[in-house]
């Protein structure tokens, strides 16, 4: 179990280096950096001093080292905008981002699981064509279009909800059910898929002749085991939501690290951009711990091997 | 005396079917028959019989759809079972009536420890707490000869071994002492001495709970060991029932006969057998000191060392020019491994082997690919060994395509029409695709494959083992005759004696990756001098219910 | 002993009616409404925008937000037009081009690529693979529109960048299912086989292990159109996707964004077909799925049977 778990740790260390180089190397060799992180006014003497304040006149991999340095004593560069080092304007949106999706993540999931495993009981029935078919829908559906045909119904329309912004639950409500959208579509199908496929497996058949009540056989007998690609996709999810939180975060005016990146981006504040990216690395990097960790709980297998 | 008693169970006129594609196939068709107190019944039959469907259809766990019931009645203590109700059906099952299985690693919940498994029929239906549940299903696991129950209840099914595994499914249905205990293929996926073990303890625990219990096997060998009573299964009816010494001594029905004409080892060894004079010319296949040790990688994060795995050790035989030579090994036994690195799939950690004296293992590029002609291969699954999209015609001209200056391509048509008709099939067959066909018939077309080389060895890997007996033995007479027509050499691995009898001029018994007895067939059957091989002839079991209790006598077993 | 072999040799195949594509496709009417709706599309993406040019670009400021279902400016004007009078149904004709063609380029650059890759990988199951397995590891570790995000502030907002940051940020999904159902393929007893017939690499790579591989891609990448489509949508709806004046329908949406209170079609529309789209794409890929594996084709046959 350790041994499983130092390994994955050991991954994720090498997939947040590979990212760190790829970084790296996306802002150094594609130009002067003084392009990326200054603003497309600064003159020629700023860009000067700044060059020569940072070495980027120094060779590639003294400049890798020195990167390397600073981001391990948490220095990711300052904000050209807002005078502020990176990270603290980062540390300051993230939780925003990780409340909008951890509740956006449970509602799926919890949501999934109820249809997806009803909808599997019984395979072409009413409720499992309504359910596969609005899983589709759900699944294909654009969410910045969501976000703003919601706005459209329920702001402009009804004026039943506020169009953006952070405050009380009710602002929360259009962000989480455009951030869900998508996630559970394609949940509610493997979650059916995964049910499906578990049902007729031979153990259940044991179950059944052992005669284990049938609410038992669902929940305890097979659900157990159809979680396991389930959380294997609602981690990819999680992760994911970032992409949406992008989305969302924009539309509707959230201060969360989405909203951050694309400001940033449309500032040319790149020392922001960055510390962003390797911030949500990282906590996309734990939830894959957290995903193994909760694979190992779920199927003895996993725990034993290797 | 049996028949004094009232049966527990009756099946009435059961007829299932099924619906695939376009059609409703009947896979049971009116069947009928009854079970008493402490009887065991045989059902005999070859795959697709619709044997473990009729027990499927009993227990309730039909798969449906595409399965259902057509009609007929299971009466079990004066009442239709079929007829009741979800509720009243399930309070009956695991309690009066319980079933195992043939492949166990599949029927038991991978992610829960087998003591909740077996606790969980007390849970259910006694409503036991947790601790009393699991007490008892320790004491169980005791029961059915499980070391250290204690602590092995709280391990997952894949932690044991097939054999123990069988013993946990017993355990989990014997839990509420049911009247009837079906069992469907217990121990077809397991090895012999393992076999014979687990029959015994089922055999054990009926006699002493004087349940009824239903032996579904495709085996006439364990039918005779266990059974009271048989009923022959083909084709979704009951072709002949009767007592079992009966069925045996006097079988009616011509397919019960034929049943019985297809038990392998019942036929008379080689006529010409090959002459062991003749060995000192040079053999076919020298292989010598032939070692294949795995080592476990150690990893960066295990504590473990590494450790060697011997899967075969010092390895020597010769084979020689038109003979046939068997070598037999329970799961484990190295015979695979053996196999693999004569073929060159894997690689050996030392030894040599040398074809017509070059040795094989140092060949590249022309020599290998000279080698691949005279050396071919029949492997034991029909339905894994040939390509699902490939015409039979593509699988029996690939080895031409490869070497290309065997067949002209225009001829290919005609060379393959006339192999298919070498091996029993009809030359329209060629357009089709392995799908198509039964498991006997593909092995005929992976036969033929190995054929179109003309090689001088052909290696069967357990080339019959997955077929049912009627087929096996035709397979076995098909190789024979090929043999006798082509001079070939044969390396026959099999995992139990009997089907390398007829076919074999030499023999070596392997066990934990080394030869233990080598010998001519009729010496190894008729005086074998180790233990094993010993072992492994009485854990066979003979389709002769007179001699079922004296092997069992000599097995130690109490009656 | 050899009175056994005479009989039942001869037994005639299991016969087997296996049901044509077409029929199976049409006996689902969901998938062969998806289908129908997708080769309506390419036509119009392949033929709309040469045909349209004309009115997708020429302002007329009588018709300024014109609203949708009204037939009396002419058929092209059905779904209303845009700020500046150009027709809505002309601009989703020729936006649909771009969409589509984003779409359908980086599909099959990270299906070949990724596929080869996956499959080679799996055969070669060694340190190759795992330097690869690795990379896509750094790829699906970070959510794909951040990583387009970057790039394409780095590079230019580029059609070939966007083409090239879509296909790599999907590439780890065709390398990992490739990967894992060649690990699975090459343990078949056919491969031992072929190899023991001496087959070679290639031979082994492009006539036993690649058409088993393909179906599942097929079914993977109609998947995939979906969702680079709707990535690439985002894209433009944030802005760093096409630029204009090339349009595509997320850049639609977008633009429309603006007459959210006063014109609410200028962005309805192209969102509807980008989800109409990404619908039918998804019906026809489960479609695919069931239809490609021998093991599940009865489910579509029986449809048939029933229906006959």
């Amino acid at each position: 179990m350790r041994q499983f778990l130092a390994r994955r740790i050991f991954h994720s260390l090498i997939s947040l280096v590979g990212l760190l180089v790829l970084v790296f190397f996306l802002a150094r060799l594609t130009g002067n950096p003084g392009d990326l992180y200054l603003p497309l006014d600064s003159s020629i003497e700023t860009r000067q001093a700044f060059t020569e304040k940072h070495g980027y006149d120094d060779p590639a991999y003294i400049q890798f080292g020195r990167y390397v340095r600073d981001l391990l004593s948490g220095d990711m560069g300052e904000s050209v905008r807002k005078k502020r080092p990176a990270l603290e304007i980062v540390l300051e949106a993230i939780p925003v981002t990780l409340m909008l999706a951890a509740s956006a993540m449970f509602l799926a999931l919890v949501g999934a699981v109820i249809v997806g495993a009803r909808a599997a009981y019984r395979p072409g029935g009413v409720f499992d064509r309504v359910a596969s078919i609005s899983s589709l829908v759900s699944a294909s559906a654009p969410d910045f279009w969501i976000a703003i045909t919601a706005i459209i119904v329920f702001s402009v329309h009804l004026q039943w909800l506020p169009t953006s912004g952070l405050g009380g639950p009710i602002y929360w409500i259009m962000p989480v059910c455009v951030l869900l959208i998508r996630p559970f579509g394609l949940l509610v199908q493997v979650v059916r898929s995964s049910m499906l496929t578990v049902l007729s497996a031979a153990y259940i058949k044991t179950a059944r002749a052992k005669g284990v009540k049938e609410k038992s056989i669902v929940f305890v007998h097979a659900l157990r085991n159809a979680m396991i690609p389930v959380i294997t996709v609602a981690g990819d999810q999680a992760a994911a939501m970032a992409n949406g939180a992008v989305i969302v975060e924009t539309i509707f005016g959230w201060p969360g690290i989405g909203k951050l990146m694309i400001d940033s981006i449309v500032q040319r504040d790149f020392a922001v951009v960055q510390a962003a990216i390797l911030v949500t690395a990282f906590v996309i990097l734990s939830i894959n711990i957290v995903v193994d960790l909760t694979y190992a709980v779920l199927d003895p297998r996993i725990r034993k091997r290797s | 005396m049996i028949e004094e008693n009232k049966p527990i169970l009756s099946v009435k006129n059961l007829s299932v079917a099924f619906r695939t594609g376009n059609a409703v196939v009947d896979a049971v068709r009116d069947i009928s028959f009854d079970l008493y107190p402490g009887e065991t019944l045989a059902i005999l039959g070859e795959s697709g019989s619709g044997k473990s469907v009729s027990a499927s259809a009993i227990m309730g766990i039909l798969d449906s759809p595409p399965g259902f019931l057509r009609s007929g009645k299971v009466v079990l203590d004066g009442v239709d079972i079929l007829r009741q109700t979800r509720a009243e059906r399930r309070r009956l099952m695991g309690k009066s009536i319980a079933m195992i299985f043939q492949d166990t690693l599949a029927h038991l919940n991978p992610v829960y420890s087998v003591g909740w498994q077996i606790a969980e029929s007390f849970r259910t239906h006694l409503n036991l707490a947790k601790n009393e549940a699991n007490d008892r299903a320790v004491r169980l696991l005791e029961q059915v000869g499980i070391p250290n129950a204690v602590r092995r209840a709280g391990d997952f099914p894949h932690q044991f071994s097939g054999g123990q595994r069988q013993r946990v499914m017993i355990a989990m249905a014997l839990a509420l002492e049911p009247k009837i205990l079906i069992a469907d293929e217990p121990t077809t996926a397991l090895d012999v001495t393992v076999q014979a073990k687990i029959l015994d303890l089922l055999i054990e625990m009926r006699n002493q709970r004087d349940m009824g219990l239903i032996m579904i096997t495709h085996d006439l060998g364990v039918a005779a060991e266990v059974a009271d009573r048989i009923l022959v299964m083909n084709d979704g009816e009951i072709v002949e029932h009767g007592v079992v010494s009966q069925i045996y001594a006097n079988p009616k029905h011509s397919y019960t006969q034929k049943l019985l004409g297809a038990i392998p080892g019942l036929g008379n060894y080689r006529e010409t057998q090959h002459d062991a004079s003749k060995e000192s010319a040079t053999p076919l296949l020298r292989v010598e000191d032939l070692t294949k040790h795995y080592i476990t990688e150690k990893s960066l994060f295990s504590r473990r060392e590494r450790e060697i795995v011997k899967a075969c050790n010092n390895v020597n035989f010769d084979l020689y020019q038109g003979e046939t030579l068997g070598i037999v090994g329970e799961s484990g036994s190295g015979k695979t491994t053996v196999v693999n690195m004569l073929l060159k799939l894997i690689e050996p950690t030392s030894g040599s082997a040398q074809f017509k004296g070059e040795d094989i293992f140092t060949m590249q590029g022309q020599s290998l690919l000279n080698l691949r002609r005279q050396v071919q291969a029949v492997f034991q699954d029909p339905y894994a060994s040939l390509n699902p999209r490939m015409s039979v015609l593509d699988i029996i001209s690939e080895p031409w395509v490869i070497h290309s200056d065997v067949v002209e391509k225009r001829d290919y048509k005609d060379r393959v029409v006339e192999l298919l008709q070498n091996v029993g099939m009809l030359p329209d067959h060629a357009e089709r695709y392995p799908h198509e066909f039964s498991g006997g018939q593909r092995q005929r077309i992976a036969i033929a494959r190995a054929l179109a080389l003309q090689p001088q060895i052909i290696v069967c890997d357990e080339a019959v083992s997955a077929l049912d007996v009627s087929v096996q033995s035709q397979i076995i007479e098909l190789l024979a005759k090929l043999r006798d027509e082509r001079g070939l050499s044969y390396l026959f691995i099999a995992h139990d004696l009997p089907v390398v009898k007829e076919l074999a001029d030499r023999v070596i018994v392997m066990k934990a990756g080394e030869i233990v007895e080598r010998g001519a067939v009729d010496k190894i059957f008729e005086h074998p001098q180790h233990a094993y091989t010993i072992e492994l002839l009485a854990a066979n079991p003979i389709a002769d219910p007179e001699q079922v209790a004296d092997r069992r006598r000599r097995r130690g077993i109490k009656q | 002993m050899t009175s056994r072999l005479t009989e039942s040799v001869a037994v005639q195949p299991k016969v087997q009616r296996s049901v044509g594509l077409w029929t199976m496709l049409w006996n689902d009417k969901f998938a062969f409404v998806s289908f129908l709706f997708l080769v309506v599309m390419v036509f119009l993406a392949v033929f709309g925008p040469w045909l349209l040019e004309q009115p997708a670009t020429k302002l007329n400021l009588r018709l300024r937000n014109a609203p949708p279902f009204s037939l009396d400016n002419g058929w092209l004007y059905f779904l209303g037009a845009d700020a500046l009078g150009r027709s809505m149904i002309a601009r989703l004709i020729v936006a649909s081009q771009n969409t589509l063609l984003v779409a359908a380029s980086a599909v099959a650059v990270s299906l070949i690529i990724g596929g080869a890759l996956g499959i080679l990988a799996g055969y070669f199951n060694g340190r190759f693979s795992t330097v690869i397995m690795r990379f896509a590891d750094i790829i699906m570790s970070f959510p794909s529109l951040l990583i387009a995000v970057v790039v394409l502030y780095i590079f230019e907002p580029k059609v070939a960048n966007l083409v090239l940051v879509l296909s790599i940020t999907r590439l780890p999904v065709y390398m990992r299912t490739a990967r894992a159902e060649v690990l699975e393929i090459r343990e078949r007893q056919f491969i031992a086989a072929a190899k023991t017939l001496g087959a070679s690499h290639s031979r082994l790579i492009t006539r036993h292990i690649a058409p088993l591989v393909v179906p599942t891609l097929t079914t993977i990448a109609t998947l995939e159109f979906a969702f680079v489509m709707l990535a690439e949508s985002s894209l433009s709806f944030l802005g760093i996707g096409i630029q204009p004046p090339e349009i595509t329908w997320g850049l639609m949406v977008a633009q429309g964004r603006n007459y959210l209170q006063s014109a609410w079609w200028l962005s309805f529309f192209p969102g509807l077909m980008i989800m109409f789209s990404a619908l039918a794409l998804n019906l026809l890929s489960g479609w695919t799925r069931i239809a490609l594996d021998p093991v599940q084709r009865w489910r579509l046959e029986i449809t048939n049977q029933q229906a006959s």
